[in-house]
């Protein structure tokens, strides 16, 4: 549906006029310049998504997203190896193939692609321009919904982005990250995309970081979108940390497809971030396949943090998975918005579904909603939703056996996220995971 | 008169033969216990008696007192006196146990043509055959086998067969998950039903339920068939040397 | 699975076309031109000696109402409703105000008998051993008949068409009136507002437990005629009233709009108990003709320590769109909210909640338990929502489904929004289709599939049933059963 083009927002009137200047220098051929044109033409009809449109009842972008920044093209900040593994805090550690981008621009002398067997990788910029078109009609059939205006703006937008491939029956043991990191003085659009393909029977475990540079501006808006493709019976760990410094915008879409018996792991980080939406669609194309979606979202100040799932079970004989947890602090806002479509043909679904928050401060907010759209009558579906303080009694008894209440506030809040982080199987994923929160942990106020 | 004739059973959903050629029969009267190894056929048969829907017979035929049964709803069945007292109860959530025994009775009452029992009538004969199995009345208030333990849930079958007084009463592995007080009162609960009206066909893979309800034949069940056929000392001796010269053979 | 089959085919067979109530009474009536425009709204209010305050409240609904637009968030799909072309104001001939059940048409006593609703006291009595109920019956536009209303003004309490009230008890109609659900507050109530034709009212005096249940019966007899009834129920401090709606229609091709708005006030810890047993005609095997069924229902726990209970069994109408709500303004106060939403055939059903905590240390509770069949659509549609203010807010959810058969759908969409730290909210969803192994095991027991069904889709709502006043509970059982399993009734 068509939200009836009323006045544009200064955001909506730059990210649309920006376009005349730097399309001729966007990555990519014929093709792509056509889905690029379309794209821009669908934002600049949609706007930007607000709160009368139901699905972004509780994030109003329009409202949010007033100051409009200058789109990052060919981007030249200087950025060193040092940096990098200052910038990287605990992900310097995780041991594996990287390849870096900033500020939306493949950086080939911050990447390292050695150890990277079985796993082929390349800048989606590179192969944009190299390829010409190949490639390029594929994107411009990209998956995904076609009115949503954030993914416009990405395919609008996109400078690069990792291209990855695992061949048919290959296992891949070493974490690939992508690095996708802000920096400089000057807050920036970004737009990437990245493409991802595992072959059939194929193992990998992917981790795309969300980070920014110490001593940048706190400013940026980062719009990224990650296709995924799962072969049958393929097996998948895909981890995003986005963790900034709090002031920073961050607009994600996954585009999940599944192979028959595939398993699909996802996890989501989010902390420190001022504006966040981070949307899955999941889509199953085969019998029997596994998704196992979750997250941890962590917000203080006036940050607001949403994530959006939509499970479509279109086949029969799938299973869903999802859980994710909240700790808001401050005046943080939560969104928890968790659709399951289950359709005529898809019988014998199970999907479960349980979100949680814990409320920190009495000015946090969170809304919650969990969706069930069900056409078949041989499922199983359920979901939970819950929004609690910490438990006094807990709290009281840890006291009482001579723990200080920082510690016992952490011991309890660290037992309610790890449920959420035990769902990440790669054990090296799973530390950085537990290192970013616990720093977040560790700045809680009283 | 139970007659089952060269009975061949399937699943309804895939093309696995389970019952391959099965022929028996058990005059009112008699007591017969159908032994055999796992997996042999003995559930199945005692579903396919019931009318399960996952079950296709695919030849054969099923006489109940003269009359073929296998095209009957399984309530029908039960109207003609047929009652399966299953291995795993089912838990009926919400349905209060002496509901779901009301219904049931003067349902089966209905459809013999007898009159429905009125509610105190009812009451009054529950709260009799309940005494006698050791089944405290307030259970039955609560919804049909919801968190009943084993022996419980066994105990309410009994009662229920003993309430809708049927005259093929097929028990299927009853003694399974009892202790042996529990399996005293069960096994009781069945003799007192014993009759010359009633043809019983108690399945088990253990001898033990079949001292305390003593079959007038045994019959081995291996591989979909009646491999042998006994009195009661087939029994012991197969808790001697097990069930393995009935298997491996070609069907 | 053969069994599934079964139970679907039996299902299918279900024949809404036997709705038992869908017999038409003929009878003369005065009807207002067809049509909606300002003299419309005149001349309901003049058909009814209004007061000039309340022709003006509704003129001023009614402009408000011009304004709006059709909401069109719920899952339910209809031909766009030509507003024009229905009857908004329908009433027997003979129905001018009578003042005892002698002067009420016999046709009309006659068509409530067949309802199953005596009217004449000494058959409640009769009929009902030990329990009484007072009954208001709303036929088209008019109320025909309050029963026990001088034993009722006996305990003080108010009891009474809303047109009655609107002229013996201004003062509260004024204090009361559109103080819960304002004017514009959404489409249909602001239609309502304009063109309510009547309804019921009661009021509860401070520290009375109203002495037996009150119930309206609301009819819809006329073609091509709206109902657009309002009922208000005031319960003052520490006073308690259990009140009880029933309504049905005739069996018609053409779909009839029924667009009501209710009202409830509990002042300090007063207890209301609002139950409702729908039973609209719910169109034919088809999906031609049926009620739409578009109704604001909404409760206000004004006081500290006020209760509000809603329980609905909804088992007709073509298209339900309801959400009986609680708005918990008191301090401690509690809102409830029991539900059965029975589809099939193609009937369409969004109906849910909202529990708007606002007080201190409030709380509530949803049971919400939807069975779909056929080609239904069945849609629990809820919102919880704690302010910045109400701490302490509590609330339990549990909305359950149950499918029977693989043509219909049955969807959740709950709302949470905790805006404190202190919230404690625990929802929780299930959908599973009626299981095979419990129905194969109570057939071997000798029930009918019908039987079955109807006992396992029973012990699934029994937490609601259970929620009903004693006197409903086996009416409604059996209510369910019909609307399940045609074959049976």
């Amino acid at each position: 549906m068509m939200n009836v083009a009323v006045m544009k927002t200064k955001f909506e009137q730059s990210l649309t006029e920006q376009f005349n200047h730097v399309s001729a220098r966007l990555p990519g051929g014929a093709a792509v310049g056509v889905a690029r044109t379309a794209a821009l033409g669908r934002f600049s009809a949609l706007g930007l998504p607000n709160r009368r449109i139901e699905e972004w009842k509780y994030t109003d972008l329009r409202n949010a997203l007033k100051e409009p920044l200058a789109v990052a093209v060919d981007d030249d900040t200087k950025v060193t190896v040092a940096d990098l593994i200052v910038a990287l805090g605990p992900l310097a550690h995780l041991e594996g193939p990287r390849i870096v981008f900033v500020n939306g621009g493949w950086r080939r002398e911050l990447s390292n692609l050695e150890g990277a067997e079985g796993i082929e990788v390349a800048a989606l910029g590179a192969t944009l321009t190299a390829a010409q078109d190949k490639i390029g009609e594929a994107l411009a059939g990209t998956t995904g919904p076609d009115n949503d205006a954030v993914l416009a703006l990405n395919t609008a937008y996109m400078t690069d982005g990792a291209v990855v491939r695992v061949g048919d029956g290959i296992e891949v043991g070493k974490p690939l990250l992508l690095v996708f990191m802000r920096a400089g003085s000057e807050g920036r659009f970004v737009a990437t995309r990245n493409v991802v393909s595992i072959g059939k029977g194929a193992a990998a475990t992917i981790v795309e970081a969300f980070i920014g540079l110490p001593g940048s501006t706190a400013e940026g808006q980062h719009n990224s979108a990650t296709e995924i493709h799962v072969g049958d019976n393929a097996r998948v760990t895909h981890v995003k940390i986005a963790a900034d410094t709090g002031k920073a915008t961050h607009l994600s879409n996954w585009m999940v497809g599944l192979g028959a018996e595939a398993v699909y792991r996802g996890f989501q980080l989010n902390q420190g971030l001022g504006l966040a939406r981070n949307q899955i669609f999941a889509t199953y194309h085969g019998e029997g396949a596994k998704l196992d979606l979750s997250g941890l979202f962590l917000g203080r100040g006036a940050e607001h943090i949403d994530t959006t799932l939509v499970v479509d079970h279109a086949v029969p004989r799938c299973e869903s998975r999802e859980l994710y947890k909240g700790v808001l602090d401050g005046e943080a806002r939560g969104i928890f918005q968790g659709k399951v479509i289950v359709r005529p043909d898809a019988q014998k679904t199970d999907g479960k579904q349980m979100a949680q928050v814990l409320m920190l401060s009495p000015d946090a907010e969170f809304d919650s909603k969990p969706e069930l759209e069900i056409y078949a009558d041989d499922v199983v579906c359920g979901h939970g939703s819950t929004a609690a303080e910490l438990d006094t009694d807990l709290l009281f008894y840890l006291r009482a056996r001579g723990i200080p209440l920082d510690t016992a506030r952490s011991m309890l809040i660290e037992s309610f996220v790890g449920e959420a982080l035990d769902r990440i199987e790669h054990e090296g994923v799973r530390e950085v995971v537990l290192d970013f929160a616990r720093g977040w942990l560790s700045k809680l106020g009283r | 008169m139970l007659e089952i004739k060269n009975l061949h059973v399937k699943l309804a959903d895939e093309d696995k033969a389970i019952i391959k050629g099965l022929t028996l029969t058990v005059p009112k009267g008699e007591v017969h216990a159908i032994m055999g190894p796992n997996g042999s056929g003995k559930s199945t048969l005692a579903y396919v008696l019931a009318g399960r829907a996952d079950y296709e017979v695919t030849d054969g035929d099923i006489i109940w007192n003269g009359e073929s049964i296998i095209e009957m709803e399984p309530d029908e069945r039960a109207a003609k006196g047929v009652f399966l007292a299953f291995q795993y109860p089912m838990e009926i959530p919400g349905v209060a146990g002496l509901t779901f025994l009301r219904t049931a009775t003067n349902s089966v009452r209905k459809k013999r043509g007898q009159t429905e029992l009125t509610t105190p009538e009812f009451l009054k004969v529950v709260k009799d055959r309940a005494s006698k199995l050791n089944i405290d009345f307030d259970m039955l208030k609560r919804p049909v086998n919801v968190g009943f333990s084993g022996g419980e849930k066994k105990r309410s079958e009994i009662l229920q067969m003993a309430m809708l007084e049927p005259s093929l009463c097929v028990l299927d592995e009853t003694d399974s998950g009892l202790d042996i007080d529990a399996l005293k009162v069960v096994s009781d609960g069945v003799n007192a039903l014993r009759s010359p009206d009633r043809a019983m066909l108690v399945i088990t893979h253990y001898q033990r339920l079949l001292n305390h309800i003593v079959p007038d034949k045994v019959h081995v069940l291996a591989e979909g068939r009646i491999q042998k056929t006994g009195g009661k000392e087939l029994a012991l001796e197969l808790e001697q040397s097990g069930y393995a010269e009935f298997q491996g053979k070609a069907a | 699975m053969a069994a599934v089959e079964a139970t679907v085919e039996q299902v299918k067979k279900i024949d809404v076309d036997q709705y038992k109530y869908g017999f038409e009474t003929e009878i003369e009536s005065v009807k207002a031109p067809k049509g909606l425009d300002e003299d419309t709204v005149r001349y309901i209010s003049a058909q009814k000696n209004e007061p000039a305050w309340m022709l003006e409240w509704r003129l001023d609904a009614f402009q408000r109402w011009k304004t709006m637009t059709e909401p069109t968030w719920a899952k339910v799909h209809h031909p766009k409703i030509d507003f024009q072309d229905q009857y908004y104001y329908s009433a027997p001939k003979k129905a001018a105000g009578p003042k005892s059940l002698d002067e009420i048409d016999p046709v009309i006593l006659e068509t409530y008998k067949k309802l199953g609703i005596p009217l004449k006291e000494q058959e409640i009595l009769a009929g009902v051993q030990g329990s009484r109920v007072a009954v208001d019956a709303v036929f088209d536009s008019v109320s025909v008949v309050t029963t026990f209303k001088e034993e009722l003004k006996k305990a003080g309490v108010i009891f009474c068409s809303f047109s009655e009230a609107v002229r013996e008890h201004p003062e509260l109609i004024r204090k009361y009136l559109g103080s819960v659900v304002p004017q514009s507050d959404n489409y249909y109530a602001a239609l309502n507002s304009a063109v309510f034709s009547d309804g019921s009212f009661v009021y509860i005096p401070p520290a009375t437990r109203c002495p037996m249940e009150l119930s309206t019966y609301f009819r819809i007899n006329e073609k091509n005629t709206g109902q657009f009834e309002r009922t208000l129920i005031i319960a003052d401090r520490g006073a308690y009233v259990s009140y009880l709606e029933g309504c049905t229609a005739p069996m018609r091709d053409e779909n009839q709009l029924h667009a009501a708005v209710v009202e409830l006030v509990a002042l300090d810890e007063a207890e209301i108990k609002y139950s409702t047993v729908q039973n609209w005609y719910p169109g034919d095997k088809n999906g031609r003709g049926g009620i739409y069924n578009f109704v604001t229902k909404r409760g206000d726990c004004r006081g500290h320590h006020s209760k509000i209970s809603w329980t609905q069994v909804e088992t007709g109408s073509a298209i339900t769109w309801k959400y009986p709500s609680c708005i918990l303004r008191g301090d401690h106060s509690r809102g409830e909210f029991y539900s059965i939403a029975v589809s099939n055939g193609y009937q369409q059903v969004d109906s849910g909640t909202k529990m708007i905590h606002l007080g201190k240390n409030t709380s509530s509770r949803i049971i919400s338990k939807g069975i779909a069949a056929g080609f239904s659509q069945n849609t629990y549609r809820g919102l919880v929502s704690a302010h910045r203010k109400a701490t302490g807010a509590r609330n339990f959810t549990a909305c359950d489904s149950l499918l029977i058969g693989d043509k219909c759908g049955a969807h959740t969409v709950p709302y949470i929004e905790a805006k404190n730290s202190s919230a404690h909210f625990e929802h929780e969803a299930t959908t599973s289709k009626i299981s095979e192994d419990i129905l194969f095991y109570c057939r071997q027991r000798g029930l009918s599939q019908e039987e079955a069904v109807a006992l396992v889709v029973n012990g699934f709502v029994r937490d609601v049933l259970q929620q009903l006043p004693m006197e409903f509970m086996a009416e409604t059982q059996k209510l369910i059963g019909i609307s399940l399993e045609g074959s049976v009734g």
